[in-house]
């Protein structure tokens, strides 16, 4: 966070104390969240989240920002449209401004599995709670004339899809900052520049963290770590079903028109939206091999270019500005993975693959409610990190944009 | 600058030309008989720094070749 | 001519075998072996017959690739739209992606030849704006 930023927001800076009742590790979304709504909901503000860099240096900092609840299971439609309820309330509870934009998500398919596969979804998502329907070729033409609907002389011919009017973008440094504003001015501590190098665990119980400041006590500690939690988990011994891919994504310059909803593409591998700036935000699937590397690469442009430009022919007129990469905590069966570990004192937050953002506000909701209460939240409990002892997992195809 | 392997056969290769080879990643060791089963089935070690992995020269000589990667670069 | 119009289907024999079998194979007149991988080698043209050291070797006759040739002066514009270095001795063999295709490059003094998949050779063309593409 620059100094800019840092005296727009109320942040007032503490020093590091040596005890906390709950530190979290991590200050990107999910641990800010988590940190602000212990604060808000319950009380709960003898609270440290500890960043090495910057908060919403991470992930946070590095995602495509769309926020939806089209999900394939029944339990990850509830939990993301609580997630969805809870971003559209976040400007109003802050008094910040997020960019919050209901844009709608259009889901494409080109052939008959896909059109079974988001009938599929447009049913369980309305048993669900979250709005999503299927449109025919004629409906996809009317709320997004810039499709191509007979792209790539037929090949990708769109046959039909979903719609959901909730899905909406929102700014990523302005919901890390009014998370983290929120939280501190009720008395958290946001440490930035603050590695943690261990864990302090005497017994079978963690009891706090090592960081390059000096060790810190706590009675839970929270890892809202992204890219490097399995290396934490290690240190409290704790096994992760868990393998890091990076996730590269590009914006192209300034597109003249208004190009309104977000359109998604999973056999086509890629998905686009517009920016509030008026860019035009690209993305597609994660790269095949683990890495924790944050380079991005010319083959990925082309990659995810050639099906774009195919599907959306205007595309062909804008130029490439800028590309990052992220790294994703992908689990094996494409769901978050939240609540106890196994060891005492330490939680998790994570799994967060490449749905992390979609997740902050009810992800550190249902934190922060286990945390305070010491009892899983009915909404979170199918994501628990015992399901894969207990052999029930969450496995969601609709949890990526684009086929992994 | 993307990824790039070493192929003995053909030289230093761009990733783009290489199939990454899926294999089991198990923790670095197994525990007891309650816990070896769930960590062999879905735990995985997710090693930070160099690793040994398989890929497949799909652009070039169409071989596996085991190669050293390291997953922090 | 240094630019091809198009590419052309080749013919040529396919051996896979033991390479140490492999290695006592000699390069037939006016012919040339393109070792693809430590126990597959292509020889150019297509052999009428061949002796292999290995009694389980598999030839076969090849006709899955295109071929065209490239003059030296054209090597600049082919490694423009290769992401790896060509090989700067001659003869030499190479393969990887051009312009995003996988190819197998002979050079030698004169320039390369290029192969590439027959089911591919179009995309090279279009992508190298090879004869006239103008409709």
């Amino acid at each position: 966070m620059n100094e800019f930023i840092e005296a727009q927001v109320a942040f007032g800076w503490e020093d590091l104390r040596s005890s906390y009742d709950v530190v979290i590790v991590g200050g990107g979304g999910h641990g800010l969240s988590t940190a602000y709504h212990l604060a808000t909901r319950h009380g709960m503000t003898n609270v440290a989240v500890l960043e090495r860099g910057y908060i919403g240096s991470g992930n946070s900092g590095r995602n495509t920002t769309i926020i939806r609840a089209n999900y394939g299971i029944p339990e990850a439609v509830r939990f993301y449209q609580r997630s969805v309820d809870l971003y559209s309330r976040l400007e109003e509870e802050t008094g910040r401004w997020i960019m919050h934009d209901r844009k709608g998500l259009l889901w494409l398919v080109h052939g008959t599995p896909g059109t079974r596969h988001e009938r599929a979804r447009s049913i369980v998502n309305q048993a669900f709670g979250a709005d999503t329907v299927y449109v025919t070729p004629e409906e996809v033409g009317r709320i997004c004339p810039e499709v191509d609907l007979n792209a790539g002389g037929g090949e990708y011919r769109v046959t039909g899809g979903t719609y959901s009017p909730h899905a909406a973008t929102a700014r990523h440094d302005r919901v890390v900052w009014a998370l983290a504003e929120g939280a501190m001015k009720l008395g958290v501590h946001v440490h930035q520049r603050t590695a943690v190098t261990g864990l302090l665990k005497p017994g079978d119980r963690v009891t706090g963290v090592l960081t390059d400041r000096g060790p810190v006590s706590a009675g839970v500690v929270v890892s809202a770590v992204g890219g490097h939690v399995s290396t934490l988990a290690a240190m409290a011994g704790v096994r992760l079903p868990i393998r890091t891919h990076p996730l590269q994504a590009f914006v192209t310059n300034h597109y003249a028109g208004s190009f309104r909803p977000i359109v998604a593409s999973a056999e086509m591998g890629f998905y686009v939206s517009q920016t509030p700036r008026g860019e035009m935000l690209l993305g597609a699937g994660i790269d095949s091999q683990p890495s924790y590397s944050y380079r991005s690469s010319y083959e990925f442009l082309s990659h995810c270019s050639l099906p774009a430009v195919t599907l959306l022919p205007f595309l062909r007129n804008l130029t490439i500005l800028r590309q990052w990469a992220g790294v994703c905590d992908m689990s094996v069966d494409l769901s978050p993975i939240m609540g106890y570990t196994g060891v005492d004192g330490f939680l998790v937050t994570t799994g967060w693959g490449t749905w992390g953002f979609k997740g902050i506000p009810a992800g550190g909701e249902q934190m922060a409610e286990l945390i305070a209460t010491d009892r899983t939240p009915e909404l979170i409990a199918p994501f628990s990190l015992n399901r894969f002892k207990e052999d029930r997992l969450m496995f969601d195809p609709g949890s990526t944009g684009t086929t992994h | 600058m993307a990824l790039r392997l070493h192929c003995p056969h053909c030289g230093v290769r761009p990733v783009d030309e290489w199939v990454y080879g899926e294999v089991p990643d198990p923790p670095d060791h197994l525990t007891g008989a309650d816990e070896r089963d769930v960590d062999r089935g879905f735990m995985m070690s997710n090693t930070e720094g160099a690793k040994q992995e398989r890929w497949f020269h799909a652009g070039g000589c169409g071989r596996w070749q085991a190669i050293e990667r390291d997953t922090t670069i | 001519m240094s630019v091809p119009e198009r590419f052309e289907r080749l013919e040529a024999t396919r051996i896979v075998a033991d390479p140490g079998a492999l290695d006592g194979i000699e390069s037939p007149d006016d012919g040339r072996l393109m070792r693809l991988a430590p126990d597959d080698l292509l020889v150019l043209p297509a052999l009428a017959r061949v002796d292999v050291a290995d009694r389980y070797a598999i030839i076969e006759p090849e006709a899955g690739f295109s071929a065209a040739w490239f003059g030296r002066s054209q090597l600049a514009r082919l490694q423009a739209v290769s992401a790896w270095e060509f090989p700067r001795h001659r003869p030499a063999v190479a393969q990887g992606h051009l312009a995003g295709i996988p190819v197998k490059m002979l050079f030698d003094e004169g320039g390369v030849r290029v192969l590439v998949p027959a089911v591919l050779a179009h995309h090279l063309e279009e992508r190298l704006g090879l004869g006239d593409r103008r409709e």
